[in-house]
């Protein structure tokens, strides 16, 4: 029963980072990546199922809030992810720009989430330039440069 | 030994002579000192080793496995922030930038005139702690050669602002510049530690290193420990294994400024209210600069380059670069006019904020066992630490950056010349304006000589039980004004000396 509950809120919680993903990282001419090409909530999925219990719980909460409330306030609004694109995103700016502290959390909590999950795709790093000096096991997810440091100058206090 | 999640899964129940809870700056030197002075030693750790092939550059999934909350623990209060912290063996020295740098003389007069630490602190001994916790973790300065552009511009800004600056200290040997730091040194070059003090003690057989291991409580006998016990975690499915006693006479508490109070509490040592009750941190900002040239901020020491304020006593200044999903998360806006403002990230150099705040909250028992955290910052100091932030960004400005972001609100999302960073200076700005982050946290188990101020002893010793020590940041009496990992060590190293008798 109660694995059954989490699998719910999970789908849910998925759902309301879906649509706030969409509507943060949408399709552009400007050659980023967009939430699609960085593969938003699989990698989501299995950034929440990494995390201890305590803080998937509170993330989970935080996406499904977004996903419901707007529906359970207002029910002709309906779910989160039944909004326009460019509606969701306008809720998530105002939020992050509202006087009143909770709501601004909110906002910036929403945020500052899915950037995490944004900006590690390869992809995206790729877009950014991101390369390194070393390897590193987590390799294939940025290139490497041996030379790098040698092309850089040096700090000369 | 260090017994892995297989070795410890159903439980277990042994015996030593000291139980060192926690394996980090603490812990490890503690422990390290005990099993020197040939006391059975055992480790109790929370966390699993971090070998290399367990490391990832996808920060989100690195922080969920390896930090206390997956990354995601906050501090409450006026100006909400997070708080990191390393969750594994070797704790935090393992996850951060390995900046060592020794108490300043002027924060050890204020312990010594506050809470009488003195006899501690005015004899060389604490000295002659530093040199070798520097020694044992090969401190020096961040060589020139792994610096990369974004160092040498912080470098650049500090000098244009007459702040001097140098090369940080730091415990690693051979760096190679991938600015991984936070993420895990994959070469082992960083000197955490797990690497530096348990180690070779541990493969030698004088210290048991149990990870997976959560301490639920000290457990007493008419007032004194006779040790700990708890339960074991699988870091991986976080499902719960076997319970496990361990058994001493003398139990050292170096969980952490947020753990080592909660054990205390849950055990029922409450030091009439002041076990948790004086929490205090670092309070950090950041100043991202944007300039005209490629700076490739991904390439060079994390924290190669710093500086001490000359003017503002307790300001700390230091480059900083972390992963692009943990450093850009509060950078620009949202939507597409943030994705267009993205190719812009390769122009960044990021300097660090940190100060000495007059900060004080308090650490609870949360719902699920763990601590919850919570702070008061005062607002003239955070007008002080936005008169350093101004001297950041001026500095920025002036070696050519286009523009400088602080990702605060209520003032100018970027400024662009020093007259427009004149908004930092208003006096009507409120903590909850800035985004702060509180890295830094002591003080929840303060050591004094007085009993009304801390709830522990100048031995270390908890007052009103026998048998059980803190050993770790918990105890310093206020905020430290630099990275406190030596700090942390080095008292350490002084109480765990004298606790075993060894010279000091």
């Amino acid at each position: 029963m109660k694995a059954r509950l989490e699998d719910s809120l999970l789908d849910v919680a998925l759902a309301g980072f879906g649509a706030v993903s969409e509507a943060l990282y949408p399709e552009s001419d400007c050659g980023a990546p967009s939430h699609r090409d960085a593969d938003m909530v699989a990698r989501a999925r299995s950034w929440f199922l990494t995390l201890p219990p305590e803080s998937r719980r509170l993330l989970l909460a935080l996406f499904a809030s977004m996903e419901l409330l707007g529906a359970g306030f207002a029910p002709a609004l309906g779910r989160f992810s039944r909004l326009s694109a460019a509606r969701r995103l306008r809720v998530v700016e105002r939020l992050r720009a509202s006087p009143i502290a909770p709501l601004k959390f909110l906002g910036d909590a929403l945020k500052q989430s899915t950037s995490m999950i944004y900006l590690s795709h390869p992809a995206v790093l790729a877009h950014l330039g991101v390369y390194k000096s070393c390897d590193h096991p987590g390799a294939g997810l940025v290139p490497v440069r041996a030379d790098a440091l040698r092309s850089a100058p040096g700090a000369t206090s | 030994m260090i017994a892995g999640l297989e070795d410890v899964r159903s439980g277990y129940d042994v015996d030593c002579d000291v139980v060192v809870v926690g394996s980090g700056p603490g812990g490890a030197v503690a422990a390290a000192n005990f099993a020197e002075a040939g006391l059975r030693t055992i480790v109790v750790e929370a966390g699993p080793v971090v070998r290399p092939e367990d490391m990832t550059r996808a920060a989100p999934l690195f922080l969920a496995r390896y930090y206390w909350e997956g990354g995601l623990r906050m501090v409450a209060g006026d100006a909400p922030g997070p708080a990191m912290g390393g969750r594994c063996v070797g704790g935090s020295s393992v996850v951060n930038s390995a900046i060592m740098l020794k108490l300043p003389q002027w924060v050890r007069e204020i312990w010594s005139r506050e809470d009488g630490l003195g006899p501690l602190l005015d004899g060389a001994e604490l000295d002659r702690a530093f040199e070798r916790v520097f020694r044992a973790c090969r401190v020096a300065p961040t060589p020139l050669a792994v610096m990369g552009r974004r160092n040498e511009i912080v470098q650049r800004a500090l000098s244009h602002q007459r702040v001097p600056n140098g090369p940080l200290p730091r415990a690693v040997h051979g760096c190679e510049g991938c600015a991984d730091c936070i993420t895990g040194c994959h070469e082992g070059r960083k000197q955490s530690v797990d690497r530096s003090h348990l180690r070779e003690p541990a493969e030698r057989g004088a210290i048991d290193v149990m990870t997976c291991s959560h301490v639920d409580r000290v457990d007493l006998r008419g007032g004194r420990a006779v040790g700990v016990s708890g339960h074991v975690v699988d870091p991986v499915t976080w499902r719960r294994g076997g319970r496990f006693r361990v058994r001493a006479k003398r139990v050292v508490l170096a969980a952490g400024a947020a753990h080592t109070p909660v054990i205390l509490l849950r055990s029922g040592i409450s030091g009439r209210g002041l076990v948790g009750g004086t929490l205090t941190a670092h309070i950090s900002v950041g100043a991202f600069a944007i300039m005209d040239e490629v700076v490739d901020p991904w390439v060079g020491a994390t924290q190669g380059w710093g500086a001490i304020s000359p003017d503002i006593r307790g300001l700390k200044y230091e480059a900083l670069w972390a992963a692009p999903s943990l450093i850009g998360v509060n950078w620009g806006g949202v939507g597409e006019p943030w994705l267009r403002e993205l190719g812009d990230m390769k122009h960044a150099a990021v300097v660090a904020l940190v100060y000495r705040a007059n900060a004080w909250g308090r650490v609870r028992v949360g719902l699920g066992g763990g601590p919850r955290l919570s702070l008061r910052v005062p607002t003239a100091d955070v007008h002080t630490l936005m008169r350093g932030l101004k001297v950041a960004v001026d500095g920025f400005l002036g070696v050519g950056a286009r523009y400088v972001s602080a990702g605060m609100t209520g003032v100018p999302e970027r400024f662009g010349t020093p007259r427009e960073a004149e908004a930092l200076l208003d006096r009507r700005i409120r903590p909850r304006q800035v985004k702060m982050t509180f890295n830094h946290l002591f003080g929840s188990c303060r050591i004094s000589a007085d009993p009304r101020r801390g709830p522990v002893g100048l031995d270390g010793g908890v007052r009103g039980v026998d048998g059980v020590y803190v050993m770790d940041g918990a105890l310093f009496p206020s905020g430290s004004a630099v990275n406190p990992q030596a700090t942390i060590m080095a008292l350490s190293d002084v109480l765990s000396r004298r606790l075993a008798g060894l010279a000091a």
